[in-house]
């Protein structure tokens, strides 16, 4: 058995880890392009809720990762943190290099001591596929919160851009406000700032995305929607990233579902889609607007730490969209 | 087990235990529910002696008899992956309140359900392939730490306003209502099951077993429109589907008209169309302002619906089960496996 030194990442494991991410993802995906130090940079470093890295390491070079991007949370009144489990992986000639459980696990389970509890991050989360979920609930305590679903359906193609909604370049001290109308909504929600969204739809390499925006008279932001056109459950799909409106301001969400509709139409997507709880006045309002709902092939699955807030508790109370996975 | 404890035995069921049985089960369930009516003897008869499908119990029994803890199930013979197999949906599991602290970890629960399990579980003759079940919170926790439970889905209902329904027409299709199921409605299940991975066996002796010789007492409520109410769907005189109504409580909402069952050929529009005029008028007459249906989303009647005015809403509810056979895996079941409420018993 070979000897792994399992541990929180150091700045020196980056080539070695980059190196380790690059052959592994590149496995049976001929369409992988090799992540650079500057996308690491972006996910790892720059992320305004800082970072969640394990590694094992074998000879001084990283053969496995868990890893998690974290997230700022208002909840039970103060900021709290969860994550979302990314980037998790094992070197194909490392895959055998522990018995079970294997090196993925034995990666993950100091990660969680180091990271989880309740005077750390509350949460961890993902949605992971069919094999990841089977080792991550029979050996890291992850459990279902909902088996989930995604509203969709064709654009209204008959849809104008209307004029009252702007196309915004980024997010300012405004996007908080909106969130703050919103959020006694909610149990528990990544906290909508301009730090969080720019970082996230603004600095993002990965992909680009359209932000609209509504204003009043007095040029305040009303409510926002995130957009990307992508390949993603099904091919040229139009993906509402984030939506951001207070459930009492429907004439807000109507603009903005038409400029939603219109950019659609514009970039001939086939759907738009996007993830809600089934709990918010807006899973109701879409499907209103002819939504159907769907069902996907991931179980949102999550880990708490805090034995109040578990899976049922999460599902009821927690307000998360595509914009708080790394799904697009 | 703690030496301190009194000896006990646990075994399966036997002829006589039903007395002791509901002796324990009305004092659980009453010291919960202030709502609770005591079952009758003839209640547990139907449930347990009297489903074509057949039961399953475990027990954990003092010298003298009394019934310390439950764990049970209603069996559901099924169409699976085109062989016929059994299910069981786990029920009236319980521990006797007093026992609860003579034994805490894991609990009499768990030393009912183990032996349950390796019994039931299985491909054998008289297993069950899959057990599941919708369960307290309680349940739950303690079925994933020791008994294996895994989330099969959380469960969305659809909903639709009688005034938003739009089922689409329905020409050369009448719907009678029936007093109990006439026999050509088993075909009109064994279609739907081809279209499906699983599906609980739908022939008269199953239908009329949950919803004609079902004791009004088990309906808790003894109203004209608290009765389940059956419709045939027929084209040229055939039957193409059958739906089921009942006016009553469903997650913590009273007074729903409930869609207990609806089975049909997903692609049989006419036949859609038509059970669903005879729902809403069935609902309008029961006063019910809206229809309640659950289907797994993965069924072609969760699209259909939507396309006829429902919603899809959230529940307090969520599927739970163990299956014992690896190829049925809880993905698979989560694909292919077609229910709706009738598959529960929680209308």
């Amino acid at each position: 058995m070979a000897d792994y030194e399992l541990r929180e990442y150091r700045d020196e494991d980056l080539p070695s880890l980059l190196d380790c991410f690059n052959t592994v993802f590149r496995e049976g995906n001929p369409d992988h392009v090799d992540r650079t130090r500057a996308e690491w940079d972006y996910l790892f470093a720059k992320n305004p809720a800082g970072r969640r890295i394990f590694v094992a390491a074998h000879e001084d070079k990283v053969v496995a990762q868990y890893a998690a991007l974290p997230i700022t949370v208002w909840m039970a009144g103060a900021e709290r943190k969860f994550a979302q489990i990314v980037d998790s992986m094992v070197h194909p000639e490392h895959r055998r290099g522990l018995k079970r459980p294997g090196l993925f696990v034995q990666t993950a389970l100091p990660f969680f001591d180091a990271f989880g509890g309740r005077d750390k991050d509350w949460v961890h989360y993902g949605w992971p596929v069919e094999p990841a979920w089977r080792i991550g609930k029979k050996f890291l305590k992850y459990e279902v919160v909902r088996t989930q679903t995604v509203l969709a359906r064709e654009p209204d193609r008959a849809t104008e851009m209307p004029p009252e909604v702007e196309r915004m370049r980024s997010f300012d001290h405004q996007a908080r406000w909106v969130y703050e109308r919103c959020v006694d909504d909610f149990g528990a929600s990544a906290i909508r700032d301009d730090r969080f969204l720019n970082w996230r739809f603004v600095e993002n390499p990965f992909h680009d995305y359209v932000i609209f925006g509504v204003r009043d008279a007095d040029t305040l932001l009303r409510g926002y929607a995130v957009y990307r056109f992508c390949d993603w459950k099904l091919p040229r799909m139009g993906v509402i990233v984030d939506w951001l409106v207070p459930p009492g301001e429907p004439e807000v969400g109507e603009l903005l579902r038409r400029a939603i509709d219109a950019r659609a139409t514009a970039d001939q997507a086939s759907t738009v889609a996007l993830f809600l709880p089934e709990w918010s006045p807006w899973f109701d309002r879409f499907q209103g607007w002819g939504y159907h709902v769907w069902p996907t092939d991931y179980y949102m699955v999550g880990r708490n730490f805090h034995p109040r807030f578990d899976m049922r508790w999460l599902r009821e109370a927690w307000w998360y969209q595509l914009a708080d996975s790394d799904l697009v | 087990m703690s030496s301190e404890l009194p000896p006990l035995t646990i075994r399966e069921y036997q002829p006589g235990d039903e007395h002791a049985i509901l002796t324990t089960f009305n004092r659980v369930f009453g010291g919960v529910d202030p709502t609770f009516q005591p079952r009758t003897l003839e209640t547990w008869r139907w449930l347990f002696e009297q489903n074509p499908s057949g039961s399953r119990i475990f027990l954990a029994l003092t010298e003298d008899g009394a019934v310390v803890s439950q764990y049970a199930g209603l069996g559901q013979r099924v169409h699976l992956d085109g062989e016929l197999a059994s299910f069981s949906q786990s029920i009236d599991s319980m521990t006797d309140p007093a026992w609860r602290m003579v034994l805490r970890e894991p609990g009499f629960f768990v030393l009912t359900a183990t032996p349950y399990g390796e019994r039931f579980g299985g491909g054998g003759e008289g297993q069950d392939a899959f057990m599941w079940g919708l369960p307290v919170w309680s349940a739950w926790r303690v079925g994933k730490t020791y008994l294996d439970y895994e989330v099969l889905r959380t469960v969305l209902k659809l909903v639709c306003p009688l005034e938003r329904l739009d089922p689409g027409e329905a020409p050369g299709v009448d719907v009678e209502e029936v007093a109990s199921f006439p026999t050509d409605v088993e075909a009109v299940g064994v279609a739907r099951a081809e279209l499906a991975g699983a599906m609980a066996v739908r022939d008269v002796p199953q239908l009329d077993w949950r919803f004609v010789k079902r004791p009004a007492q088990a309906d808790y409520g003894q109203g004209e429109h608290d009765r389940y109410a059956i419709g045939v769907a027929r084209r040229g005189g055939q039957a193409v589907g059958y739906a089921v109504f009942k006016k009553g409580l469903f997650d913590r909402v009273a007074d729903e008209g409930l869609v207990c069952d609806f089975v049909c050929a997903p692609d049989d529009d006419g036949a859609r169309a038509a059970l669903l005029r005879w729902l809403a008028s069935r609902a309008r007459a029961a006063g019910a302002a809206r229809l309640v249906a659950v289907f797994p989303e993965t069924q072609p009647e969760w699209q259909a619906f939507q396309k006829a005015g429902f919603h899809a809403a959230g529940t307090m509810y969520f599927v739970v089960g163990r299956s014992w056979i690896k190829r049925y895996r809880m993905r698979w079941l989560f694909e292919t496996w077609f229910t709706t409420l009738g598959d529960t018993d929680i209308v």
